[in-house]
């Protein structure tokens, strides 16, 4: 399967020709005139710098301190938190009240013929413990080991009925009595069990650098990722569904390798890039807590994520001439595969289970990437840029025709595969002109072609335009005014799929429809002197889909930030932000393709602010000390306009707010006190959760889970010594 | 209705007002490149250290921990012209001072500095344009932008902040407030824990990909973390497949997974088919009404859960 590029690709590479021969003109143009004067250093040459030579034979850095040897810190204390929470400790690794150790340290060494070791540790204590150990020959190679734990904490008050939480077999209690609906499941209260919901990842890499020489570099870099634990995911029969808690099992090994070979002006690399992922599980079966619909229908199973593997090749490069031309291009060529061995089409031994078209899916997916970008400065005042790029998905998996068996119930109809492809190809360019050392215009245009398959659009056709102004009116305030438009065409009809049950004929994907999108940013930097810096900025971002009676039909985003930061005194740093940012969107829809229509609107509000200060020498008791305060809110409401009656959902809402104070006290020459404390509050309402218990909704068998909200806090007292 | 038309008259507008605040400052000035070179200190570093020592008010010693300081390594500084390599020749800082008179700054990297950024930048290129991560830098964004490498890297500094995950989100904040405040909502990736920082995505060096991303495309940067979304499946969801970002804001959300949005309108955005995934859900369907699981819970996801695709062969409505 291929698609041809058409009309924009051609402009479009007709465009960067265009700019590569006035960039390539000028650039040769300009050479004889740009020369490195001996005493003055090529300033804005893609090639570098040269300073000329001096005598350094009799600076012999007497007054330098020592290079060798060994230096660092190693810390060591005890901190406490004063309240158990999933939530404050999700990726802390601080999820339980009560003490936990410090441990960590920055040390490194140094030889006196470039060899050296660093070693870092972080969290040492903790669950979410890192390390980092690199050593080797400076300019000469460089190995790397290192280690990650990041705990992922999703729910710590989830109740479940189901016995094998987090295996790949899920069983209901014994004389468990089927019902129709949650609220006759006569056992549910006294089957219920507490089950946390959380993910483990530790990541091992290992890396080796080498320099051959002056022109070869080498680098492998290998890493292990293993994750574990449980999730969540929905288990149905038809209409009826249980929240499973499912296992989490993977294992990823990745394979950076290049070899890059470099010269003064120009360099080259191949590079390979291999994933492999390992699922432990391939499948989760659980025990149906409803009524069956169908015989046999008390057993169902999902499937987990199949094994996969990817393996890529790339080549890059970069040239840059004696001038401002540079060019630089990357080929990539990939390829997805996965063929893990079929589950059997249903686990409903009443079911006589369909034969299936073949052992495994055989998938396999070719991803081809090209790109390039050309830059340069054909004239003083001018720079100038063009891009060209491709990125193919080219499904080759085999299309087959499967009897479906819904639910593990009934026998189905018979679908085909829809093995996705795609292939997008454009380019972009762009010009800067500086009027003077003060004023800058800038503008650009791209335009994309994207071509689908199996899909409800062909291709599609996207062409932007943009245009900037930069200035500075004085010397300590910027100024940057930008505006940019962007509209996307089909360039073919609109072709609903062939399904069962249709889509309304007037449904447009919101990713496949007619979109005008239009960028308005405005943002101002003031740096006076004394070194306060303020920054402001406004952006408002429109989306307009403007042929989508169903489907989403608009989006309008306005944001506001302001930033300060400065020195209010010797030795004092001070800081402060604030962002507010509004986004409204509007989804059109009809029930039933006929009936109702409604619109759903979402307006989604977001605030931050920050303010914080450092005293690198606080007056009293601590050396250093400092204050760091957060607050973050977030609002979605949603009004749904439905058969002339608007109704409101109650918002979901998050707000957090921290306080951070630490302090660090020197004991004596070697040693230094460190305090630190943080308190951290957390609210959240979501009308998904709150209220909802295991048999609330009648239908769904639920973990009753609750919105997190917290207040906790964390002392931490740690000794740090250093040599 | 159709914005590219008073789309194009808010650009005229605006262009039009900053060039009436602008132009009046345009006057043509001369570039800031500093003229002749001055001449070289006597003693290179020990004549800078007469003064920059360990009292000094900018701290300077720590650059003999780091690499830029291995005299072993010819390649370094300080097996050269030490201080003078990057700050260029430093005679006329040095000198003695006239009454009165003004020290003159080095040629580079101090605070009044002549030297502009890409002179600077070109400094540091140098002995640093070879590495890979760099290989993209000419004609990147943050290179277009002037950009220079002393905005986010601490030559002087034991531990160069941005090259600590912990640290280096707060350097990348200094320009990205937006993206700062995205990280500080309720569900976003381990950034603000520490955990991760922006260059594990990113490649502030220069990209070829979009929004400077580290691998060759949107999906395959989120593969090196969650590759059991990779595929293929037997059943595919289209949209997974070509970017996602179409669902999730990868920088923060307020939603869980951090999706753009929740269900049922996240998908209700491309699904409208006669039946269950058409009805516009009210608040009928909340617990004080008649609590529906197509609205609670998982809402669309306690049925078609296996959103991100499935290799089950009756899976083909993303529910097994």
């Amino acid at each position: 399967m291929y698609m041809d590029s058409h009309g924009s690709g051609s402009h479009a590479l007709l465009g960067a020709l265009l700019c590569v021969s006035v960039l390539s003109s000028a650039a040769w143009a300009q050479q004889d005139g740009d020369q490195v004067d001996a005493d003055q250093p090529a300033a804005g040459s893609a090639s570098g710098f040269a300073l000329p030579d001096v005598d350094t034979s009799q600076w012999r850095c007497k007054f330098c301190p020592p290079t060798t040897g060994w230096s660092g810190s190693i810390e060591a204390g005890a901190g406490y938190v004063s309240d158990d929470s999933f939530r404050f400790g999700d990726y802390r690794g601080l999820e339980e009240q009560g003490a936990y150790p410090v441990a960590g340290g920055d040390v490194q060494y140094r030889g006196d013929d470039g060899d050296y070791l660093d070693l870092t540790a972080r969290d040492l204590g903790l669950d979410a413990r890192s390390l980092r150990a690199e050593g080797g020959r400076q300019g000469a190679y460089r190995l790397r080991l290192s280690y990650d734990g990041i705990p992922h904490f999703i729910s710590g008050d989830a109740r479940t009925v189901y016995s094998g939480a987090g295996t790949s077999t899920l069983t209901l209690p014994n004389g468990w009595t089927d019902a129709s609906t949650t609220g006759g499941m006569s056992q549910l209260d006294s089957s219920l069990h507490d089950v946390t919901i959380k993910q483990k990842r530790e990541r091992v890499g290992l890396g080796l650098d080498l320099w051959g020489g002056s022109h070869w570099r080498y680098s492998v870099d290998f890493r292990h990722d293993r994750k574990e634990g449980k999730r969540v995911q929905g288990g149905n029969f038809f209409v009826t569904s249980a929240l499973l808690p499912v296992p989490v099992d993977y294992e990823t090994d990745q394979v950076d390798a290049s070899v890059g070979y470099v010269r003064d002006r120009w360099q080259v690399e191949a590079a390979y890039y291999g994933s492999f992922f390992d699922d432990g599980n391939q499948s989760v079966t659980w025990d149906n807590p409803f009524t069956p619909i169908a015989a046999g229908a008390d057993r169902g199973r999902l499937a987990l994520p199949p094994d996969n593997r990817f393996n890529q090749v790339m080549l890059s490069g970069a040239w840059r001439s004696r001038g401002t031309l540079a060019v630089v291009g990357r080929l990539a060529y990939g390829r997805m595969e996965q063929d893990e061995q079929f589950l059997p089409a249903t686990i409903n031994s009443s079911i006589a289970a369909p034969a299936l078209p073949r052992g495994n899916l055989d998938g396999r997916v070719d991803t081809r990437t090209a790109n390039v970008r050309v830059s340069g400065r054909p004239l003083r005042d001018l720079t100038a840029q063009g891009e060209l790029y491709y990125d193919q998905r080219d499904n080759k998996t085999p299309r087959d025709a499967y009897i479906q068996v819904s639910s593990d119930a009934t026998l189905g109809e018979t679908r085909l595969n829809r093995p996705y492809s795609y292939e997008k190809s454009g380019g972009k360019g762009s010009v800067d002109y500086r009027v003077s050392s003060r004023m800058t215009l800038s503008g650009g245009a791209g335009s994309e072609r994207y071509d689908r398959t199996l899909q409800e659009v062909d291709a599609t056709r996207t062409r932007s335009v943009w245009a900037e102004v930069r200035g500075s009116p004085t010397d300590a305030l910027g100024v940057r005014v930008r505006q940019a438009h962007e509209r996307r065409d089909r360039l073919s009809s609109y072709e609903p799929l062939d399904l069962t049950s249709p889509e309304n004929p007037r449904l447009r994907k919101f990713d496949l429809a007619n979109r005008e999108r239009d960028l308005t940013r405005v943002s101002f930097d003031y740096t006076s002197f004394e070194g306060l810096d303020v920054g402001v900025g406004i952006e408002r971002s429109t989306d307009d889909y403007m042929d989508s009676a169903v489907g989403l039909s608009s989006s309008d985003d306005m944001s506001y930030t302001l930033d300060v930061s400065g020195s209010p005194a010797e030795a004092v740093t001070a800081y402060g932000y604030f962002s507010y940012r509004d986004i409204r969107s509007d989804i059109n829809g009809q029930d039933n393709i006929t009936d109702a229509q409604w619109t759903a609107t979402q307006m989604d509000a977001f605030q931050t602010v920050g303010i914080g200060t450092v005293f690198e020498e606080f007056p009293w008791w601590f050396r250093k000390a400092g204050v760091d305060v957060t607050y973050s809110w977030g609002r979605s409401r949603i009004d749904m306009d439905k058969a002339a009656t608007v109704s409101r959902f109650p918002n979901l809402e998050t707000r957090v707010a921290a306080l951070r104070l630490f302090g660090q006290r020197p004991l004596n020459k070697s040693t230094d006190l460190g305090l630190d404390y943080l308190i951290e509050n957390l609210e959240e309402d979501s009308f998904y959760q709150d209220g909802v218990a295991p048999d609330t909704i009648p239908n769904v068998l639920t973990l009753g889970r609750g919105t997190p909200g917290y207040t906790v806090y964390v002392i931490q007292a740690t000794l740090r010594y250093k040599f | 209705m159709r914005a590219s038309g008073s789309g194009i008259r808010a650009a005229m507008t605006i262009a039009i007002i900053a060039l009436s605040i602008l132009a009046p400052a345009s006057a043509a000035e001369g570039d800031d490149d500093g003229g002749k070179l001055p001449p070289y200190t006597e003693a290179g570093a020990d004549t800078c250290l007469k003064c920059h020592d360990e009292t000094s008010r900018f701290p300077v010693l720590s650059i003999f921990k780091t690499p830029h300081a291995v005299m072993a390594d010819d390649r370094t500084p300080f097996a050269g012209k030490q201080c003078e390599a990057c700050h260029g020749p430093g005679g006329d800082h040095a000198k003695r001072v006239r009454f009165g008179k003004k020290r003159p700054p080095p040629p580079a990297f101090g605070p009044h500095s002549p030297w502009g950024v890409e002179k600077e930048n070109a400094v540091c290129l140098s002995c640093h344009r070879q590495d890979k991560a760099r290989l993209a830098w000419h004609g990147g964004v943050h290179q277009r932008e002037g950009v220079a490498c002393v905005d986010c890297h601490r030559i002087h500094a034991r531990r160069d902040p941005v090259r600590v995950t912990s640290e280096q989100p707060g350097v990348c904040y200094d320009c990205h407030q937006k993206q700062r405040a995205e990280m500080h909502r309720a569900y976003a990736h381990p950034v603000r824990e520490g955990r991760m920082a922006c260059s594990d995505c990113h490649q502030p060096h220069g990209s070829l990909t979009e929004a400077m991303l580290d691998r060759p495309t949107i999906n395959e940067t989120c593969y090196t973390c969650h590759a059991e979304k990779r595929g293929p499946f037997l059943w595919e969801h289209a949209p997974v497949t070509e970017d996602c970002t179409l669902c999730h804001q990868p920088h923060g959300s307020n939603n869980p997974a951090l999706l753009t949005r929740r269900p049922p309108f996240l998908c209700q955005q491309c699904h409208s088919r006669a039946g269950h995934p058409s009805i516009g859900r009210t608040t009928d369907a909340l617990p004080s009404g008649m609590p529906s699981g197509f609205l609670l819970g998982g809402s669309c996801t306690n049925c078609h859960s296996q959103v991100h695709g499935s290799n089950h062969p009756s899976g083909a409505n993303l529910s097994r």
